[in-house]
């Protein structure tokens, strides 16, 4: 999984860009959130441990070397977050969590605490639950990328166009992030059919 | 149905699949303001960092031969000392400090390092950050002190004082539930309770930057930040509601002082302004010294106490205290 455009996007960060900022707000804000309430499954506690995230996250920006992808890495903090909330408020609502593979340990400790949620709607990893937990560890420019292909059918044109790269470029990012896509749905369906099961 | 070598039209079908809801768009507004501020903090004169490479480069060589140094002279047993960001100033009743995963009871002079959290419960307690900025915590009052620029505050109330400050003119940013309190050389209170978030400014301005929008206030206003809006208005400066901030510092030690430093400490604390009637019974009063103590009263109380010591008396009217000889106070007062 590359993440060249998150390197690029942190380094445009360190240096105090505004329009990085919106970006990084926008991209990562609305993934955070179902990152934690999935896992605390509590509007407002969520709400508060992803501004904390954040906060975090973006005083240690520095420190973010690109081993693992942003989100990957943003997801650690917020592990943390949560583990404290826990202390503080006397509440445990996260559960063991299966390990595999680092590319799908966020995914797959996704559907493990929703499998062990109390909510029947939340017990089985549902096809749509997954496609948004395989595009929230995307890299954004992929994401971005396919919603506006399969979603708005936008031509490679005007994808091209708001990437701001020229429409070859275009395609063969459309190409990396539907084999991205295609590849990591089959492996976390694979992964959460057998915590579910 | 799709054929499997259709790779567009597999993930077409798959991105068309009902998902999750969509994020309260609210949620983000609120929490980006304390992200945003954070971010600022985080890489203010970031930009600027090639040209100063070379300096930090030195700077760091030599840091690290004095670090060398140091550590050879002195007893490599002792304790990791933290940086200290702030200090206390006054506590009462059971404070509790927690840092580094303990909790111990607050004291003054005390030294604070970052990420210290107090909770004064059913006492108050004052601290004074490195810059002279001083913060004063009401009861049940909840507070991270993050760094000496910012602070987290989860509940109740506290009073910022930066008419000491020195050095950097940078303000302290005071976050509480995605709203971010500036201050723009002032006095003011933050009351944060489950409904709202009040800022009430007593002197200066303050900027106040929450979901929905920026917005500055000013000597004298108000600004209340609930989850359907934001509201202005005026605010008193004076008042029962205010005595809190006297009670959360040490009371000054006004034995043997001259009465123009008890009247300044009373105008100051109190939100009013103070005036003699006359310039001669000013004049007259320039010397006079002030005896007693006014521990645990409030300013009104230490002005009934106080002045009449002193031959003289007090008239309120609206946001003026107007001294008088004690004869000229009869049936006005």
């Amino acid at each position: 999984m590359q993440n060249g455009s998150e390197r690029e996007l942190v380094r445009r960060m360190l240096s105090g860009d505004e329009r990085a900022f919106d970006e990084f707000y926008a991209d990562y804000f609305p993934r955070l959130f179902r990152f934690a309430l999935l896992r605390v499954r509590d509007q407002d506690a969520a709400e508060d441990l992803v501004q904390n995230s954040l906060i975090a996250s973006v005083r240690h920006l520095g420190s973010w070397r690109g081993e693992a992808t942003l989100f990957t890495w943003m997801c650690t903090i917020c592990r943390r977050e949560i583990s404290a909330w826990e202390k503080r408020t006397s509440r445990r609502v996260t559960v063991s969590l299966a390990e595999d593979e680092p590319a799908l340990r966020a995914a797959l400790e996704s559907i493990g605490a929703a499998a062990e949620a109390p909510d029947a709607g939340l017990a089985r990893a549902d096809t749509g639950r997954i496609v948004q937990l395989v595009l929230d560890h995307l890299p954004p420019r992929y994401s971005r990328a396919l919603e506006w292909k399969y979603l708005e059918d936008l031509s490679v044109d005007d994808i091209a166009a708001r990437l701001q790269c020229t429409p070859k470029a275009a395609e063969s990012l459309l190409t990396r992030a539907r084999d991205s896509f295609r590849d990591a749905f089959a492996a976390v369906q694979s992964a959460a059919h057998e915590v579910t099961s | 149905m799709n054929r499997p070598d259709d790779p567009d039209a597999v993930v077409r079908e798959l991105l068309r699949q009902p998902r999750p809801a969509e994020i309260d768009a609210a949620r983000a507004a609120r929490v980006r303001p304390a992200v945003h501020a954070a971010w600022k903090d985080a890489t203010s004169g970031a930009g600027n960092w090639k040209r100063y490479l070379p300096i930090a480069a030195a700077a760091v060589v030599a840091f690290a031969i004095a670090l060398t140094l140091v550590n050879r002279w002195r007893d490599s047993s002792g304790p990791e000392v933290p940086p200290t960001i702030a200090s206390t100033s006054f506590v009462a009743s059971d404070v509790v400090f927690h840092q580094d995963g303990e909790s111990r009871a607050g004291r003054v002079g005390e030294g604070l390092g970052p990420g210290t959290r107090i909770d004064t419960r059913g006492g108050r307690a004052a601290i004074v950050l490195t810059n002279g900025i001083e913060l004063r915590l009401d009861s049940n009052t909840d507070i991270t002190v993050d760094s000496d620029r910012n602070i987290s505050l989860a509940r109740g109330a506290m009073y910022l004082d930066s008419s000491n400050r020195t050095g950097s003119a940078e303000p302290v940013a005071i976050v509480a539930r995605g709203t971010v309190i500036r201050n723009i050389g002032t006095r003011y209170e933050v009351r944060l309770s489950d409904q709202e978030l009040r800022v009430r400014v007593r002197d200066g301005k303050v900027e106040v930057s929450s979901a929905f929008g920026l917005r500055e206030a000013d000597r004298g206003s108000q600004l209340t930040v609930t989850s359907s809006g934001i509201v202005a208005g005026r605010a008193s400066l004076s008042g029962a509601d205010w005595d809190w901030i006297v009670r959360a510092v040490r009371p000054p030690q006004l034995e043997g002082r001259p009465l123009p430093e008890f009247l300044a400490w009373a105008e100051k604390e109190g939100g009013r302004a103070i005036r003699f009637a006359d310039p001669a019974l000013e004049q007259a009063n320039r010397a006079t010294i002030v005896y007693g103590a006014i521990d645990s009263l409030t300013v009104e109380e230490a002005l009934d106490v106080v002045l009449p010591s002193c031959g003289l008396s007090h008239r309120a009217d609206g946001e003026v205290i107007t001294v008088v000889a004690a004869d000229d106070s009869r049936g006005v007062k």
